[in-house]
């Protein structure tokens, strides 16, 4: 049996557990005109939706989960899903980033959907299963 | 059946006319629901299931 070039799969649970398991996060949306990506290292307001009883920074994030592993794969997934109740935003938007305020609010992902707006209601981001092929983040 | 709230205030449902809107996305999966009354959109609700990503890593050959 030969030797197999890899990266362990404790590594990668482990890089992502330093930047998930047990912080504090937050979820913010972003207007579809704006250009948030990758490159944001922290959250920002440029660009971020406003609207009736949505406040600047969003709303937190239910975090009971850590970062799992599954053979080679790590992968986290946030343990419930994100509402903003009862909120009008009439520009569309097309993105969420999630992002740690334990750590300078930095940025972990963001996540487009279809350019969508509220009126007079609920955004709901529903969360796939927690698991190696389905997590929000999955480091393979 | 319990009102709903719209830009109205709390209104009774029946008297509105509802559109479900469900679009597949590369991203996610989003089912928007409308209600209009008199040809007036008076709430509208986004329910998005997002769709993980997987990050693939990657490791140089020892030179």
């Amino acid at each position: 049996m030969a030797n197999t070039q890899a990266i362990s799969g404790v590594m990668k649970q482990v890089a992502l557990g330093a930047v998930v398991d047990g912080k504090a996060l937050k979820a913010a949306l972003y207007l579809a005109s704006a250009t948030t990506n990758g490159s944001n290292s922290a959250y920002t307001a440029t660009g971020e939706v406003s609207g009736t009883n949505y406040t600047a920074g969003g709303v937190s994030v239910t975090n009971a989960n850590t970062a799992s592993l599954t053979g080679t794969t790590a992968y986290w997934t946030p343990s419930a899903a994100i509402v903003y109740t009862t909120v009008t935003l009439a520009t569309a938007f097309d993105a969420v980033m999630i992002y740690s305020t334990t750590d300078s609010n930095r940025n972990l992902g963001v996540y487009t959907f279809g350019s969508q707006t509220v009126t007079a209601g609920t955004v709901t981001l529903n969360m796939p299963t927690n698991d190696a092929s389905n997590a929000l983040i999955r480091f393979a | 059946m319990d009102q709903i709230y719209t830009t109205k205030g709390y209104v009774d449902p029946s008297i509105l006319e509802k559109k479900v809107i469900v679009s597949d996305e590369p991203q996610a999966h989003i089912t928007a629901t409308e209600y209009w009354l008199e040809g007036e959109l008076v709430r509208r609700d986004v329910d998005i299931a997002l769709k993980g990503r997987e990050i693939a890593l990657e490791m140089a050959n020892l030179s």
